[in-house]
């Protein structure tokens, strides 16, 4: 894969936490900064593409494909942080509505109101 | 008359997780994914080791799932549509293939089911299946109330919401106790 070069600045906290990382990981400080800034990436991606979805900018699948995580990991860190779907009563009564009245009983369909 | 459905992704993953599949394919007469919900359900959630991928595997290696290409008109749609962004791959190719067929498609979000609507496809959603087995007699009254519970805890439905859907219920099981006609007819 190519890589690019990132010239970064850090306060000395996080420096001296890299090289206590670095020391306990036995990994030069490098691939490991590389790694955690994977992660993290990763993470802010999927965090942002839920926002999107909780705030109902894109749909479940589309937040999957933004945060570039499968449908079934969507759904599970959905499930995890709490994010419910929004509510749905009007369609579900619109669907049933429909339904009905392909079926020919469009006089139950008016009841649904 | 039965006719086709076609499941977006999230569709078939909450039908499969609720073991609702049969009822499914009791009610419709074919069941249709397009390859990008194929690729969605099936080889993204292998390779993420989700037992649900397996099961839909199975289910379209035994012929129970049909998976359709795009064909040229449906992939012609596709790009003419320019559907928003908001919407996966899956669900753009659901609704074109659910216009170029005329089937049912069946669509939860409220984003996909909105452009669907513009576009005239028939739409049903997961839940609401439900209700149509329930209305077409293929489930009985005692067991409707057990898979809409079920149902609504794998799709993390909210608590009105399945209060809605098991009112819809009643409604329909009302219809039965009554003894009015068979609703099949003009179905």
């Amino acid at each position: 894969m190519a890589s690019k070069m990132l010239s970064v600045e850090v306060e000395e906290e996080t420096w001296q936490t890299l090289e206590l990382l670095a020391r306990w990981r036995t990994a030069p400080r490098a691939e490991m900064v590389s790694r955690l800034l994977r992660e993290g990436a990763r993470q802010a991606r999927l965090e942002d593409a839920a926002e999107l979805y909780r705030q109902q900018e894109v749909t479940l699948e589309r937040a999957a494909e933004v945060a570039a995580v499968s449908i079934y990991d969507m759904m599970a860190y959905l499930r995890q942080q709490g994010i419910s779907r929004p509510s749905h009563i009007e369609e579900m009564r619109a669907d049933v509505a429909a339904m009905l009245i392909r079926s020919g009983r469009p006089d139950i369909a008016e009841r649904l109101e | 008359m039965r006719k086709a459905i076609k499941l977006d992704a999230s569709g078939l993953i909450y039908l499969t997780k609720a073991g609702l599949f049969d009822l499914v394919e009791d009610l419709y007469e074919e069941i249709i994914i397009t390859d990008a919900v194929y690729q969605e359900v099936v080889i993204q959630g292998k390779a993420g080791g989700y037992p649900d991928a397996l099961v839909a595997e199975r289910a379209i290696a035994e012929d129970r799932i049909r998976v359709k290409q795009l064909s040229p008109a449906a992939d012609k749609r596709l790009d003419e549509a320019r559907f928003p962004e908001k919407l996966g791959a899956g669900e753009q190719e659901t609704i074109v293939e659910a216009l170029e067929q005329e089937c049912l498609a069946v669509l939860d979000d409220l984003r996909a089911r909105a452009t669907a609507a513009v576009l005239d496809v028939t739409l049903c959603r997961t839940d609401t299946v439900l209700v149509e087995g329930l209305l077409k007699r293929r489930i009985e009254p005692t067991k409707f109330e057990d898979m809409a519970v079920r149902l609504a805890s794998v799709m993390g439905m909210r608590a009105d919401d399945l209060a809605e859907l098991l009112r819809l219920g009643r409604l329909i099981q009302e219809v039965r106790a009554n003894g009015e006609q068979d609703v099949e007819r003009g179905s």
